[in-house]
């Protein structure tokens, strides 16, 4: 884990993505962030609806939040921008596309139904990828080492 | 069983933040008695379908062995006991950066997590 070489500012050959990867410390809190962001603003959709209704609303919303932003240049939600971290496509390092944002948002669902256990995966995984950066064929990456442009780009 | 290749691969695990998240664990099993609340969440896989998943009864085991309460912890996953040693090792062995283990440690005690639960709820 000492090649910090090629890669760096993205978007390149088409290789698979050197250097650092985003901690699982610096990933948890970013998911904080962006959990409490959506939890507020799905409470108040319940408040107003009830709770199925509510509960639908949640999950478009966090569809719609993920998908943008996450697909976006910057590949940054919220959370991810104050954490100076970002989602990039494992092999160049561009930008993934609402398309495969989505395809990542639905792959967050997966990694949650076992207790978890894909958001855990990146604590043992080489790449330290969680389930729904497999499916999606990104990492998340410091954006000391892979710089934004703009946001959300 | 012959140790073919396959069981000969090792792989390399960092352990920074292994470190970290069970520093965390650490903490949450010995702050979470004392919290209003439900002791955990429920396992969606459950909830959904009646099957639990490989990591369900580790809420109440880590936090039962964070308390040295080694039947409770034993029953409800062992894995448990396991992941609070683990944690406190890391934390003992700070200097330590990685470690190799074998390729297949990880799956089987994963397996055999998810046997134990789906026997403890009578799921085979």
């Amino acid at each position: 884990m000492s090649d910090f070489g090629s890669g760096v500012g993205g978007g390149g050959g088409g290789g698979v993505v050197a250097g650092p990867r985003a901690s699982f410390g610096t990933r948890f809190l970013a998911a904080l962030i962006d959990g409490v962001l959506i939890g507020v603003v799905a409470l108040v959709f319940r408040l107003l609806l009830g709770a199925l209704l509510g509960s639908g609303v949640q999950l478009l919303l966090g569809l719609a939040y993920y998908a943008y932003l996450e697909g976006s240049p910057s590949g940054q939600t919220i959370g991810k921008r104050a954490m100076s971290i970002r989602v990039v496509d494992f092999n160049g390092g561009g930008p993934i596309g609402t398309g495969r944002g989505l395809l990542r948002y639905v792959g967050r669902i997966v990694s949650s139904i076992p207790c978890g256990l894909g958001y855990f995966w990146m604590l043992w995984d080489s790449e330290k990828q969680t389930w729904h950066d497999k499916i999606a064929t990104t990492v998340v990456v410091p954006t000391s080492a892979y710089p934004v442009a703009a946001w959300p780009g | 069983m012959t140790a073919g290749p396959g069981l000969r691969a090792r792989t390399t695990v960092e352990l920074h933040d292994l470190r970290v998240a069970g520093a965390a664990m650490l903490a949450g099993a010995l702050l979470l008695p004392a919290l209003p609340g439900p002791d955990g969440l429920p396992c969606p896989l459950r909830s959904l379908t009646g099957i639990p998943c490989p990591l369900c009864g580790m809420t109440t085991s880590v936090t039962a062995a964070a308390h040295f309460h080694i039947g409770a912890a034993m029953a409800a996953n062992p894995a448990g006991l396991v992941a609070v040693v683990m944690a406190v090792g890391l934390l003992v062995a700070r200097r330590r950066r990685a470690v190799d283990v074998p390729a297949w440690l990880l799956p089987a005690g994963l397996v055999v997590m998810w046997l134990w639960e789906l026997a403890r709820f009578g799921a085979i």
